[in-house]
């Protein structure tokens, strides 16, 4: 008997795809990975996520005006290839919903529960057979714009999605010793020859 | 004042009834803003606050919320029925914002979403009558055409109108139960 997948094998699947086969994404499937997204915790479960599905070509090719690739280049190179991508799924805060119930911190809130609904959608899209990567390198303001997305909701990140190109292979982890501390920080976890 | 009589209270509340008749004076900025501000102050379930308010400010955007408003039976295609909200000095549109109000209860997270709402109309409505502004609240139009008219989203849900000015008009105080005659002491009979 075969071994049943589990969430551990999508997990150690996963890794950022920038090559996608020219091939849509079935609508079944961009709703699967909406209400994998929407299965993620929130504070107070104020649900703050929205998500912007973009499929059409032409907006792809005006986010692809938002993206900057590396960090301090601020617009000189864009990210042409998330436009190759079935689909972009912009993953947004409504910084609102949570500082209604929670005033200004749910404002800090929002985002990281928005950042736990992406990275559902990264591990379903992976259990799916699909690959993406998750894009921060963005101009917030010329998205907002280009999306009509208002003040008190924050983009805070891009999904390009798509079939894969190319075999997928992960990069490089740091071994747990160095992001590890044993009952308080600075204490190491692992002893000598532990991983 | 804390601790005294609130007789004058209670005579202001009394005095909210639906008034459809204003002066053309508008409501002063500083005044408004104190109404919009007792309205901020209702309860809700986990504060989620769950309204929006759209102001009319104009002519043109009262009449077509005018052209929402059904008659007071609801009958089917009575479009345009309450013409008279367009002569009030200030025009609300009290919303639901849905995903706010279903985030954490769902569908019945929205009950409770209508009614906090409502609790926040009557502190605006008891703000207003303790500055001698005469209001009214109309239920009766249609969520869709309404929707359409003000180019909403599909996640802002219209409840009311909530119009305030000053009026002279004769207030129609209707008659109200004694405490006696709705209050049950300890058991039903």
């Amino acid at each position: 008997m075969s071994k049943q997948p589990t969430i551990l094998d999508a997990i150690y699947k996963r890794a950022s795809v920038r090559s996608f086969q020219k091939k849509e994404i079935e609508k079944e499937t961009v709703i699967e990975l909406l209400t994998a997204a929407t299965l993620a915790p929130s504070s107070g479960n104020m649900q703050p996520w929205e998500f912007i599905v973009v499929t059409e070509e032409e907006q792809k090719k005006r986010l692809v005006e938002c993206t900057y690739f590396g960090y301090f280049s601020k617009g000189a190179n864009y990210q042409y290839w998330i436009a190759d991508a079935g689909l972009i799924i912009v993953v947004c805060a409504n910084l609102k919903r949570t500082a209604a119930r929670y005033g200004e911190s749910g404002k800090q809130w929002a985002p990281i529960d928005a950042a736990a609904a992406t990275e559902n959608i990264l591990l379903a899209a992976t259990g799916l057979g699909l690959a993406s990567c998750w894009v921060g390198g963005f101009n917030e303001e010329k998205i907002k714009e280009v999306l009509n997305i208002p003040a008190y909701v924050k983009p805070i990140g891009m999904i390009p999605i798509g079939y894969p190109k190319e075999p997928i292979s992960r990069k490089y982890r740091m071994p747990l010793k160095w992001v590890t501390h044993d009952g308080k920080y600075n204490v190491p976890f692992f002893k000598e020859n532990e991983p | 004042m804390e601790g005294g009589s609130i007789n004058w209270l209670l005579m202001k509340m009394d005095r909210i009834v639906n008034v459809r008749q204003y002066k053309d004076d508008v409501i002063e900025e500083e005044v408004l803003h104190e109404l919009l501000h007792a309205f901020s102050l209702g309860p809700s379930l986990a504060n989620l606050q769950p309204w929006e308010m759209i102001v009319l400010e104009t002519d043109e955007q009262k009449g077509r919320a005018a052209e929402a408003t059904l008659d007071p039976f609801l009958t089917k295609d009575s479009y345009g029925a309450q013409q008279w909200i367009k002569e009030a000095p200030f025009v609300g549109i009290v919303c639901l914002e849905k995903r706010r109000a279903l985030a954490r209860l769902g569908e019945e997270g929205v009950i409770f979403a209508f009614e906090d709402t409502f609790a926040s109309v009557q502190n605006f409505r008891i703000a207003a009558s303790c500055k001698n502004i005469a209001t009214s609240v109309v239920r009766e139009f249609d969520k869709e055409k309404m929707k359409e008219k003000l180019e909403l989203p599909w996640y802002i849900d219209p409840l009311l109108i909530l119009t305030a000015g000053y009026s002279d008009a004769l207030l129609e105080i209707p008659p109200r139960f004694t405490v006696q005659e709705f209050v049950h002491w300890g058991r039903w009979e």
